[in-house]
């Protein structure tokens, strides 16, 4: 019997150091493949253009996707998508991730996951220049305007309640469309976030955002990524950090939009990331 | 079995004990029998042998008597929690949880459990908004209106609060912390549940 405790304490023995002789584990898997497919619009000026002919694509979230790119040691390859595809794109796998002035809600939380924010603003209104009908938030909702705002987008969500009472709400696909129409006197003013709007009023002189108007919950821009993505979130918000305090941020903010008041859209911090469902 | 514990969290640490002690009085009594068939080898008395038996089927003993009549069980009493001022709450609100009073078995007061494990969680009823995420809770417990430890903890996270000693009244105190003060959220208990 004690030869066979001997036996067992021996095996035991043996059993213990099976962890520390075995051979080490296989390197994990890449959080982000190579290239890496980013979903980016093509019309916002000062945050995601692109011109065919040079083959160019310019703007803050370009340069944010470009730079990450350049952390993360990958190549980046744009997928061009419209404002109501960006979920579905991430939903279908079709890109990694997608930087376009996404707004972060609690309801896209439901279907996907976001790291940041990167910027802070509100819902902006922009008029033909020197159209002054519209000054205040009543005036906008109140006065039988006619507005217009992209589908899919924050501001169809928030002015949605207001159409056929107060106000008419024309509703495109992408904000370009909606500049013509202001443009061509179609609309009385387009609506979406303060700093796109300042974006297409700095490449249309005839046009301006109404300074003092903004409303709603606040806009904060995140970068969206695949519903269960704990991992690459946490990583691009440990990268979004670096980006926010080491002067990138605002050498970008400063080079793309110019706002008056820079401090006032940058984040306080980050948001954690959402933990993934068993 | 012990994935289930885990699951349960500090809830889960009294029936992890008690599980613990039948183990152990089972794997002495184990090693008792086996003793017996090496006989030869040992050289103890009977007498002892069926005392050293004997100790461990008292602690069972006592153990079975404690489990199943002075221990309390976990108690759910989720849907017995009412939340005042909960609904669109702002920035820096306050919100009550108010535990149920009826003494006994139903009851967070003289129950005979002292914690409470709570989870509490923020819904944004706008479409619009990131305002769940970045948000924190401050819960105060209050015991017969005395105040107890602030934890600050976050949407859908546990958190403990003891309730020793409460006679007559036993609840929380919530303050939402909301990033953006254009945000409206409303307030709900997802999980209460009273242990030792």
């Amino acid at each position: 019997m004690i030869r066979v405790r001997r036996g067992a304490a021996l095996i035991a023995f043996l059993l213990l150091l099976v962890p520390a002789c075995a051979p080490d584990p296989p390197p994990a898997q890449p959080l982000f493949g190579n290239p890496i497919y980013i979903g980016v619009t093509t019309d916002h000026p000062g945050w995601s253009t692109f011109e065919p002919g040079p083959n160019r694509r310019t703007g803050f979230d370009i340069a944010l996707a470009e730079w990450l790119g350049n952390r993360l040691g990958r190549d980046v390859a744009f997928l061009d998508l419209t404002l109501a595809e960006r979920i579905e794109a991430l939903k279908s796998s079709q890109v990694q991730m997608v930087i376009s002035t996404f707004s972060m809600t609690d309801e896209r939380r439901k279907e996907i996951d976001f790291a940041g924010p990167y910027m802070v603003t509100r819902q902006g209104v922009l008029v033909r220049e020197g159209d002054e009908r519209i000054r205040t938030h009543a005036d906008l909702i109140g006065g039988d305007r006619n507005v217009c705002v992209a589908r899919g987008t924050t501001s169809e969500e928030q002015l949605r309640p207001h159409d056929g009472k107060g106000l008419t709400l024309t509703v495109e696909t992408a904000l370009k469309d909606c500049l013509r129409r202001l443009v061509d006197g179609q609309v009385d003013a387009f609506s979406t976030d303060q700093l796109v709007l300042r974006g297409f009023a700095r490449s249309t002189p005839a046009t301006r955002v109404v300074e003092g108007l903004t409303f709603g919950a606040e806009e904060q821009y995140g970068i969206g990524l695949p519903d269960q993505s704990r991992q690459q979130c946490d990583l691009l918000t440990r990268h979004l950090r670096t980006f926010l305090n080491e002067g990138y941020w605002g050498d970008f903010l400063e080079r793309e939009l110019q706002p008056e008041n820079p401090v006032a859209h940058k984040p306080l911090k980050l948001d954690p990331c959402e933990n993934a469902t068993p | 079995m012990g994935i289930l514990l885990l699951t349960m969290g500090a809830k889960g640490a009294e029936i992890s004990q008690t599980l613990s002690l039948v183990v152990g009085v089972a794997g002495c009594l184990i090693t008792i029998y086996f003793q017996k068939a090496e006989a030869t080898t040992l050289s103890l008395q009977p007498g002892l042998k069926w005392t050293l038996s004997a100790v461990p089927v008292v602690i069972l003993a006592a153990a079975a008597s404690w489990w199943f009549l002075i221990h309390k069980p976990d108690r759910n009493i989720t849907d017995l929690v009412a939340v005042h001022n909960g609904h669109e709450m702002r920035d820096m609100d306050e919100a009550r949880i108010a535990l149920p009073a009826a003494s006994g078995d139903v009851g967070a007061v003289n129950s005979g459990r002292d914690m409470l494990a709570l989870r509490l969680r923020l819904v944004n009823p706008a479409t619009v908004g990131n305002c769940v995420s970045p948000a924190t809770l401050t819960v105060t417990p209050t015991v017969d209106g005395k105040h107890g430890m602030t934890i600050t903890t976050t949407s859908d996270a546990e958190i403990h609060l003891s309730l020793a000693g409460a006679e007559r009244q036993a609840g929380a105190r919530v303050v939402v912390d909301l990033a953006d003060p254009g945000c409206a959220v409303n307030l709900t208990v997802t999980e209460a549940v009273l242990y030792n």
